[in-house]
């Protein structure tokens, strides 16, 4: 499939592929109850959207079909189209595991495995068949620098992953999500299970973050959404279903929301 | 007139709050007593196995069981070393071959079975684990045996023991290997998916290092079993007393020992029988409570059968 | 995990291939036993086996006075454990209420892991017991009795770990109102806990029996070998697995018999475990569908 001409130009991560998501006319049903109707947007390589909204209104649903972790979830069903560089990602030809090494994933609250630091992030990298000693070290040593981790922990890495702090763990599990240097990333409220000086250092490493990788960021946090996002999307519960109320860059959306639901989200929320 | 009522009323009220308070009280003696000896039976049984052996042992000594050479009892001689080398070979094989089998089972279970295999499975291996000792015996001596002969003869010996131990021990170890594998937490699952991990690593390196405990305390639980076994043993291990230095020598048991000899045993050899009883006890005992150790709560068996059917 | 992918890559292959190997292999193992006794017992296994006596030492003839004492044994083996367990199971599940006291809950971890002991003791370890207590020290004999007595003995930790199971499986709903409308604990016991718990109940008892109708090595020495009609419980009787044992390994050309036999109880324990398990599913099943929400 040909990929768009205006990404794949001066790409810095990215593996055969520019990071372009796009969702056309999605549902998401569980059980036959829909959850989400008629979802369509599109995030290009390189930006970071926040998708914001009350609970229940969608955003952790739209996220998990990106990396299909939707199929993990028992009675949920998908209709309409989510793309990966304008490629359906639940077409057959489309490799699972390969999919989901392309897209990473941070999850609300901190998981990582019950091993060595070492081992969490060398685990996804044996698993994707790299296998020089050298290279994984390389790419261990970026990971971790680029969440701000190295210099914490290069002296320790043998020590258990449970033995860090709360802020410590979420970005090593964001670590081990970059160490495969995904094109994609998905993170689900990825502070709102950390205190607020943990969330602090968190969001720094995010900040770091920006431009490198394509970003879908669910968030309560509008506050969060101005500092790390270049658009919003607000998902609003509209009585039956999940829709998208409301789609703009950070800053017009925060200074100048178009429709009215926007408008009182932004001035009831917006902290 | 109403306030002979009223008083009737309070009078049968008192009656029966009174007779509540005395089947309460009945009930409250009877559980007690009910738990007083479920409680006890274990050390009772301990007691009297003691009391049985203790002229053996003050005949014989300890010594005399563990040095003499041969088990000869008509000839004064008890020694039980050779019969004690070949229960723990025998169960220890067992569930060396077991364990991989369980293991392997427990993974189809819980990875690759479509759900309307995997409940089937389930009933079978409940089913199995429900064969009688004595029927799983019969088969191994009608048809194991006799196959064992042709290829690897004389056919009973220590290795039909342990093929059949293994069967015996196979269903229960497949269960609770499978419940120890299970125990991973979904979170830590999602992430794992998340990474691109596939089924067969997120299996071996996550679940599998995780369950250690839970295998270690199932494999203390079918060695216990294992240990204790009887019938099977008897039928197809071939119940020559020597020492288990080969796998297709014939061997005798201490279970079967006790099985074969106390019919006709009196005396000092009586006392000997409910020695080596007493030693199996103790080495059950220990291996029951380092299974609830290990695996912390229900590794009984019974419990965590009694869980299974209520599921 | 059947929702994770598999790898394409040879290890994930590998894996698959052991996990379903492994399991065939515990098929074919099960499907061997069970196809080779019911190939060589069926035909022995008549209307006129199950109602004649032994004849022959065994060779020929039926099973039926056997049958009857094995029936016999059970029935006395549970009428002693039932209560006894019961009785446990009720003081285990008083000692778990949050307001018990230190020294009762104790009491109960103790019980606890006593049963579990229990549960683990060789069957001929409680056949050497029965042999020393009920048999000579007691006076009844080599007896139906003293074979009952042992059964009751090495049923009980189950019995009571499924009566235990039963009774915690009582919503705290129930027990809470049960207990607000001042109801005893004779009255919420009739009432409220025995109701809620019978699927249990009845559960455990049908695996005592299937327990029990399997032992055979703590009956050798504690009921004895006869093969006649027991007369009392202070006769000497076999039950069925003790007749498959004789006939195996004790009665030349016993075999034949010994198939049948063996093919009856196999095909009885099996039914019983079907039954129970199929049983209890079925009602579990249907009292959560009838009550929704009540039920956690």
């Amino acid at each position: 499939m040909k990929a768009e001409k205006d990404c794949c130009a001066g790409r810095a991560l990215g593996a055969g592929g520019c990071g372009r998501v796009a969702f056309e006319r999605v549902d998401v049903a569980y059980h036959g109850r829909l959850a989400v109707r008629g979802v369509s947007l599109a995030v290009a390589p390189g930006r970071t959207l926040a998708l914001v909204g009350p609970s229940g209104s969608g955003k952790s649903s739209l996220l998990f079909c990106v990396n299909r972790l939707i199929d993990l979830v028992d009675g949920a069903t998908v209709a309409g189209r989510v793309t990966l560089d304008q490629r359906d990602v639940r077409s057959p030809e489309v490799d699972l595991l390969d999919l989901r090494r392309r897209v990473g994933m941070v999850f609300q609250r901190p998981t990582p495995f019950p091993f060595s630091i070492r081992r969490n992030l060398e685990l996804p990298l044996q698993e994707r068949g790299i296998a020089a000693r050298s290279e994984r070290a390389d790419r261990l040593r970026a990971a971790l620098v680029a969440v701000g981790l190295w210099d914490e922990v290069a002296d320790r890495l043998e020590r258990p992953a449970t033995a860090l702090s709360g802020g410590q763990q979420q970005r090593l599990c964001l670590a081990r999500a970059l160490v495969l240097e995904p094109e994609v990333l998905l993170l689900d409220e990825p502070c709102s299970a950390l205190d607020p000086l943990a969330a602090a250092v968190v969001e720094e490493s995010l900040a770091a973050l920006k431009g490198r990788v394509t970003t879908l960021l669910v968030t309560h946090s509008l506050a969060q959404a101005r500092r790390l996002a270049d658009d919003v999307a607000l998902l609003w519960h509209d009585g039956s279903a999940g829709t998208l109320a409301e789609l703009q860059p950070t800053a017009d959306f925060l200074g100048s929301p178009k429709s009215a639901l926007a408008r009182a989200f932004v001035a009831g929320a917006g902290r | 007139m109403p306030s002979d009522t009223r008083h009737e009323e309070a009078r049968s009220q008192e009656l029966r709050r009174r007779a509540a308070r005395r089947s309460d009280a009945l009930l409250r003696g009877a559980s007690v007593f009910g738990a007083l000896i479920a409680a006890a039976l274990a050390w009772w049984i301990a007691a009297w196995l003691v009391r049985e052996s203790a002229p053996s042992l003050a005949a014989v000594g300890i010594g005399g069981f563990l040095r003499d050479a041969r088990w000869n009892p008509a000839g004064g001689e008890f020694g039980l070393l050779p019969m004690v080398a070949t229960s723990v070979t025998v169960a220890v094989g067992a569930l060396l071959l077991a364990l991989p089998l369980a293991l392997a089972t427990a993974l189809f279970l819980l990875g690759y079975a479509p759900p309307a295999l995997g409940s089937a499975m389930r009933l079978l291996l409940d089913l199995l684990a429900a064969v009688p000792s004595v029927v799983v015996g019969f088969f191994g001596l009608i048809v194991l045996v006799p196959w064992l002969a042709r290829i690897a003869p004389p056919g009973a010996s220590l290795l039909a023991g342990i093929l059949v131990l293994a069967l015996m021990v196979l269903p229960t170890l497949a269960v609770m290997v499978e419940a120890a594998l299970a125990a991973m937490p979904a979170a830590e699952r999602s992430a794992a998916a998340a990474l691109g991990l596939s089924r067969a690593t997120v299996l071996l390196a996550l679940a599998l290092p995780r369950a250690r405990r839970g295998v270690a305390a199932a494999a203390l639980v079918a060695l216990g079993r294992a240990l204790g076994e009887t019938m099977a043993v008897v039928m197809v291990c071939g119940n020559v007393v020597q020492w288990p230095a080969g796998l297709l020598l014939p061997v005798r048991t201490l279970t079967a020992n006790v099985a074969l000899e106390m019919a006709y045993a009196s005396g000092t050899h009586r006392g000997a029988l409910f020695v080596s009883g007493l030693l199996l006890l103790l080495s059950t005992a220990v291996l029951v409570v380092a299974a609830a150790w290990r695996g912390g709560g229900a590794a009984n068996p019974e419990r965590r059968a009694a869980g299974a059917v209520g599921a | 995990m059947r929702e994770l992918a598999t790898g394409r890559d040879v290890r994930g292959r590998i894996v698959a291939v052991a996990a379903w190997g492994g399991a065939a292999l515990v098929v074919a193992s099960f499907g061997l036993l069970v196809a080779d006794l019911a190939r060589r017992g069926a035909g022995e296994l008549t209307w006129r086996y199950l109602i004649e006596a032994p004849r022959d030492a065994g060779r020929a003839g039926g099973i039926l006075p056997i049958a009857v004492a094995t029936v016999w044994m059970v029935a006395l083996a549970l009428a002693f454990a039932a209560p006894l367990a019961l009785a446990t199971a009720l003081f285990l599940d008083e000692a778990g209420t949050p307001s018990a006291p230190r020294a009762l809950r104790r009491a109960a971890a103790v019980t606890r892991r006593s049963l579990d002991v229990l549960g683990g003791v060789p069957s001929i370890v409680f056949g050497l017991f029965g042999n020393a207590l009920f048999c000579r020290s007691f006076g009844w004999g080599y007896s139906l009795l003293s074979g009952a007595a042992t059964l009751a003995c090495m049923v009980l930790p189950l019995m009571v770990a499924t009566f235990d199971e039963g009774l915690q499986r009582v919503p705290a709903a129930e027990r809470a109102a049960a207990a607000a409308t001042g109801l005893s604990r004779s009255a919420t016991l009739r009432h409220v806990l025995l109701p809620r718990a019978a699927p249990l109940l009845l559960a455990g008892t049908g695996l005592a029996v299937a327990r029990s109708l399997a032992e055979t090595a703590a009956l050798l020495f504690t009921a004895g070998y006869a093969d006649g009609w027991p007369r009392s419980p202070l006769d000497s009787a076999r039950s069925l697995s003790v007749h498959v044992w004789d006939l195996a390994l004790n009665v030349a050309g016993g075999d034949a018999r010994a198939c049948a036999a063996a093919l009856l109880l196999l095909l009885v324990v099996l039914a019983l475990h079907g039954a129970v398990r199929g049983g209890l599913g079925w009602v579990l099943r249907r009292r959560s569908r009838g009550h929704g929400e009540s039920v956690r």
